[in-house]
């Protein structure tokens, strides 16, 4: 697992959207959410998540992670149990645990699969990831910062719902 | 047109060769590596590996044990233990699998659908 992953080299966030690459959202082991999520640093799942996810910057699923949704993504690691649509930006790895079952939606070729890893998947190419998106008819994005808060992670540390 | 043919040989004997400057149609079974260079088009079978290099350009269906894909190939793919797809490959299709083979190198293209079957004759039987 990662816990500290480097930053990547080139965040093409606009200003001030570029916080904090290391912050993290983070939902725990044993936590399951329902919802809406999205953050323009790394969201890390670690259990169980249904509904729509933007993640600015990456996504991980943690081998023990389980989701189920709409993602839109700059990058993702899959080291668990994926299932729904996905479009990728930049790259989709498929970790030797992980498990994609859905859609991948990409512009130019994102995916990389490692050994082991499965991907049951429908692959395809688009011109416009975003129109895509859009007809997923997603609760309309909130903004990436909503209080002028030091940190814009949103954190659902562990949280019961 | 090379048809049937099949070497008796050990799974690593001489390799069943289309060379980068040969075209070929039709169906080619081969229980050699097989390597594609050229353009094929048609059916294979590939009981040992098939490997389609860089310059080779395929559109088949195919069955093979092991592939390693750096060309551009389109059709059906059936593959029983590993694929692997490199930084310079096209896939445009379906692969067809039962257990979890593939493995896709950063920049190649794989463009279709991955499928999981239990009986993988079943599924070459429409074919």
């Amino acid at each position: 697992m990662r816990s500290s992953r480097e930053p990547l080299k080139d965040d093409k966030a606009g200003p001030g959207e570029r916080r904090n690459p290391h912050s993290l959202a983070v939902i725990s082991d044993g936590a399951v959410l329902n919802g809406f999520l999205r953050s323009t640093a790394s969201i890390r799942l670690n259990g169980s998540f249904q509904g729509t996810i933007i993640a600015d910057h990456e996504l991980i699923i943690a081998p023990q992670g389980r989701v189920k949704a709409n993602v839109k993504a700059r990058r993702a690691v899959i080291a668990g149990v994926f299932q729904g649509n996905m479009a990728v930006l930049e790259e989709l790895e498929i970790a030797p645990t992980g498990r994609f079952i859905g859609k991948l939606i990409q512009k130019e070729p994102v995916l990389r699969v490692e050994r082991g890893g499965r991907f049951e998947a429908e692959s395809v190419f688009v011109d416009d990831l975003e129109t895509i998106v859009a007809s997923w008819g997603v609760a309309p994005p909130p903004p990436p910062q909503r209080s002028p808060g030091p940190d814009e992670s949103i954190a659902v540390d562990e949280t019961k719902l | 047109m090379p048809k049937d043919k099949a070497y008796n040989g050990e799974a690593a004997g001489v390799p069943t060769v289309i060379g980068e400057d040969a075209v070929l149609e039709g169906i080619l079974r081969s229980t050699a590596p097989l390597h594609i260079s050229g353009t094929f088009k048609g059916r294979i079978i590939a009981e040992n590996e098939i490997v389609i290099s860089a310059s080779g350009r395929v559109e088949a269906k195919v069955k093979a044990r092991r592939a390693v894909l750096a060309g551009h190939f389109a059709g059906d793919m059936v593959v029983l233990e590993e694929i692997e797809i490199a930084p310079t490959c096209r896939f445009l299709g379906t692969l067809i699998q039962k257990e979890p083979g593939l493995i896709v190198a950063k920049g190649g293209r794989f463009e279709g659908r991955s499928v999981f079957v239990d009986d993988l004759d079943k599924a070459m039987a429409e074919w």
